[in-house]
């Protein structure tokens, strides 16, 4: 099976090289049966990295100890899933995954486009041809998996056990697909540039690709951050680490992005500008896989690291100059329709959003890469901490928020005072209201106050929205199921976005209420005695031992009270694996957790001596529960939004009807 | 055993990958156009239907934003009447394209077809929509009739102040 592996990795190489070729040549003559064979090649490399794929993933269940990638990443005592999640837990694996899926979207994009945008689609193969080369060279002749060592351990270094969990086995591929799926807008965006057709095919599909890739990048983050709440045990699910920036940075420009070209759809402006932005942002998504990949910044990511360094930066040099030279080339061609009419129109609240998603971006690029840029001028590391980050990206969210109410209210080209009063009127007395409340309960933190404010003013707005359009409709003769329901099908884009917002929302409370009033405390405690927190009584029970094939676990026992009425059992661990992984961890410590929509409780064991007590860590993480929540919202908006419409059979109906109709004047 | 799965795998490749070379038949024709920006009359009818498309969802759009209170009066009909007028000349587009390329009325089957498909889309404000641009297009259609150059006969539209065919000048 190995030998298979890398034979298919080789060959996928070499085709990927033809398509680029032959997709160009072919385009470039109008020799269509070249483009062909390359839409027929890109196919071929998809099946073979599937075939790639699936030997590594043989050789992991099977634990072939011949195999580097095998024995540096498993152990026999592995459970088959996490063998199979091992596919990602090393460098050389997780690169495969990124050829797998980038082959996935390009063989989806060819199986779409068959008979469609012949002058364009060419050149977006090629695109992504070549970003497939640069991926699958690295995995064939750099870091391949199917890298045999020179004799056969009986035992693997076994996988990391803080990868060991069920979210480790999601929240990996779905970053993955959002981080590769960047690639695909870029390469319509490419593709527009090289073909010279700017028209709006590529901003259509550019734009669907990128909600796509948005959305995956978005629940990716999400999952991650609660894999980090629930496994790495501090307490908290964000901590601005480069890694987490690395998602955070492309997923910030996407969203400057799928915002932007709604303006170049609707009003032919900013063609420069959403150009520009997909490249950004493609940029981004490489850079992140380089942060994650190539171990440059030391991170709680740094699973994998090698020298790829120098490789991945000199493509991403080529990247950026290639793609600025061709925006240079064509950049008149990239002229604007409209002009602006007014500075309070939507599409004035679409370019301050832009700006500030692309200087939150920005912001913590700098911060993602002071440590470099520190030691490349002074020589030594200056790590960036959260304090920067949050110093520079809370206001610049508190503004997004705002606009994130303004933003769907106002109108287009020029927002009358009346429009203005009439719309906003209930969210900004329901925002009003909000900071009366807070203050009211004894809430004195400013900007938790006017962050939950905007958020009564975002939610005020886009109720008001699906109140006003749901009385509209229902005035036209339908009842009001059917009235909401309609609303929303028949705009998806409009009320799928909404709901993303209400998601947005949910997330921004839980993640305001999570950081300013969580509750801490540190004690140790000897059998029978307890610790009060706000309100809660935890009282320890005694410590428990036990031993399985992988690790030995101590338990410490609680018993959780609330006004005095014992409601719940808690039993934090701390373990000891046998295998250590491709990291040095010597104790992995289990969080345990009791999660409700008003708080969790989050304890951990941090440590127990020889007398039977222990030092427990209790924390009050108020409405972390809402972030969840708001991701599932967000997801379910997001599919609305990308879900297709009628229009795709309409217009397959429409070229039946022109095609038969030419065979009628044939036969005539 | 697996080299003969890696030549396998290695032949089926290389067999699709050519594939297309001998597969000609049909290709060059129809589903290909030509670079050079000259459209089959397939390729063209389509683009200009999705431009119609696009049109007449851009007007449903400000309907509904109107309707919302979204957008004053002024902005309303001084938006509504240019993509009307938009989408009345490329409805004439298509008008013209059909006639160029001899094709004969449109199939009433699939006719059908294409408009259900829309019905399920867009209920009634799509035949609204339809009904107040073919309104707005015979009018300006009765208009033209009139616009006639006074020397050779021939049609000139409302912008022009010369006759493209004779160059008198015109009022």
């Amino acid at each position: 099976m190995t030998e298979t592996g890398s034979i298919s990795i080789f060959l996928a190489f070499i085709i990927s090289i033809y398509v680029l070729v032959a997709s160009i040549y072919g385009a470039r003559t109008r020799k269509w049966d070249f483009v062909r064979s390359a839409e027929n090649g890109a196919i071929a490399v998809f099946v073979l990295l599937v075939i790639a794929t699936i030997a590594l993933v043989h050789s992991l269940i099977n634990l072939d100890f011949s195999l580097k990638y095998v024995a540096l990443n498993t152990s026999t005592d592995l459970a088959t899933i996490y063998r199979i999640t091992s596919l990602w837990a090393g460098q050389a694996g997780s690169l495969l995954l990124w050829c797998l899926v980038l082959s996935v979207y390009t063989a989806i994009v060819v199986l779409q486009s068959r008979n469609k945008d012949r002058q364009l689609m060419p050149y977006v193969l090629a695109t992504l041809a070549t970003v497939s080369i640069f991926f699958i060279f690295v995995i064939a002749f750099i870091e391949s998996p199917f890298e045999k060592l020179p004799f056969i351990p009986k035992e693997g270094r076994g996988l990391n056990p803080i990868l060991q969990n069920a979210y480790m086995a999601i929240h990996p591929i779905t970053l993955y697909v959002g981080y590769v799926g960047v690639t695909v807008p870029f390469a319509f965006g490419m593709g527009a540039l090289l073909s010279g057709k700017l028209g709006d095919e590529w901003i259509r599909y550019s734009r669907k690709w990128a909600l796509v890739a948005w959305t995956f990048l978005g629940i990716g983050l999400l999952l991650g951050a609660r894999w980090a709440y629930l496994e790495l045990g501090w307490g908290g699910y964000w901590a601005w680490d480069p890694v987490e920036n690395a998602a955070f940075m492309p997923w910030l420009a996407a969203t400057a992005f799928i915002h932007s070209v709604m303006i170049q759809e609707k009003r032919g402006m900013l063609k420069k500008w959403n150009m520009s932005l997909i490249i950004v942002t493609f940029f981004l998504a490489i850079f992140g896989t380089f942060i994650t990949r190539s171990g440059i910044i030391s991170s709680v990511h740094s699973f994998a690291q090698s020298d790829i360094g120098p490789l991945f930066l000199g493509f991403i040099a080529f990247i950026l100059l290639f793609s600025f030279g061709m925006f240079l080339y064509r950049i008149n061609d990239l002229e604007t329709e409209n002009s602006f009419e007014s500075i309070l129109s939507r599409e004035s609240a679409f370019i301050f959003n832009n700006l500030l998603f692309l200087g939150a971006a920005f912001a913590v690029f700098l911060g993602t890469i002071f440590p470099i840029l520190s030691e490349a001028v002074t020589g030594s590391k200056i790590l960036v901490g959260p304090p920067y980050f949050n110093r520079v990206n809370v206001p610049i969210a508190l503004v997004l928020i705002f606009l994130m109410g303004v933003g769907p209210l106002i109108s287009w080209r020029k927002a009358s005072f009346n429009n203005l009063v009439k719309n906003f009127l209930i969210p900004i007395l329901l925002g009003i209201l909000t900071v009366i409340v807070l203050l009211a309960l004894g809430m004195r933190d400013v900007k938790a106050i006017i962050a939950f404010a905007l958020c009564a003013f975002v939610t005020g707005t886009v109720f008001t929205e699906f109140f006003r359009g749901t009385r509209v409709r229902i005035r036209r003769g339908e009842n009001f199921l059917l009235a909401f329901v309609r609303l929303v099908s028949r705009n998806k884009r409009r009320y799928g976005g909404y709901i993303v917002h209400i998601g947005i929302v949910l997330i921004v409370i839980g993640v305001t209420a999570s950081s300013v009033f969580v509750t801490e405390k540190q004690v140790t405690l000897n059998k029978g005695e307890s610790m009060e927190l706000r309100g809660y009584t935890l009282r320890f029970d005694g410590l428990e031992q036990y031993t399985t094939d992988a690790k030995n676990a101590t338990v410490a026992n609680l018993t959780l009270f609330e006004d005095g009425r014992a409601i719940d059992t808690i039993a934090p661990e701390k373990n000891i694996y046998k295998y250590e992984g491709n990291r040095e961890i010597n104790q992995e410590t289990e969080v345990a957790l009791r999660s409700t929509y008003k708080d969790d409780l989050y304890i951990i064991l941090s440590g127990f001596n020889e007398d039977g007590s222990a030092t427990i860590r209790a924390m009050i993480n108020p409405m972390v529960n809402w972030i969840w929540m708001g991701g599932l919202v967000l997801l379910l908006g997001a599919v609305i939004t990308i879900w297709p419409s009628g229009t795709k059979s309409r217009q397959e109906a429409f070229v039946r009807y022109t095609v038969r109709e030419k065979d009628a004047t044939v036969k005539a | 055993m697996e080299i003969l799965i890696i030549l396998i795998i290695s032949a089926a490749a290389a067999i699709y990958i050519v594939l297309p070379f001998f597969l000609k038949s049909g290709d060059q024709g129809n589903d290909f156009p030509v670079m050079s920006g000259v459209k089959t009359t397939a390729e063209k009818l389509k683009s200009l239907d999705n431009q119609k498309e696009a049109l007449y969802s851009a007007i449903r759009d400000i309907d509904f934003d109107y309707s919302l209170g979204k957008l004053s009066k002024e902005d309303y009909e001084e938006l509504k009447s240019k993509y009307k007028l938009e989408a009345a000349s490329v409805l004439q587009e298509m008008d013209q394209t059909q006639k160029q390329s001899g094709t004969r009325g449109p199939d009433y089957e699939l006719e059908q077809e294409i408009s259900s498909y829309r019905k399920t889309d867009n209920m009634i404000e799509d035949k609204n929509i339809e009904e107040e641009i073919s309104a707005f297009r015979s009018a300006s259609n009765k208009r033209k009739k009139e616009n006639k150059c006074s020397k050779c006969g021939s049609e000139y539209s409302s912008e022009d102040m010369f006759c493209s065919k004779c160059g008198a000048k015109l009022n």
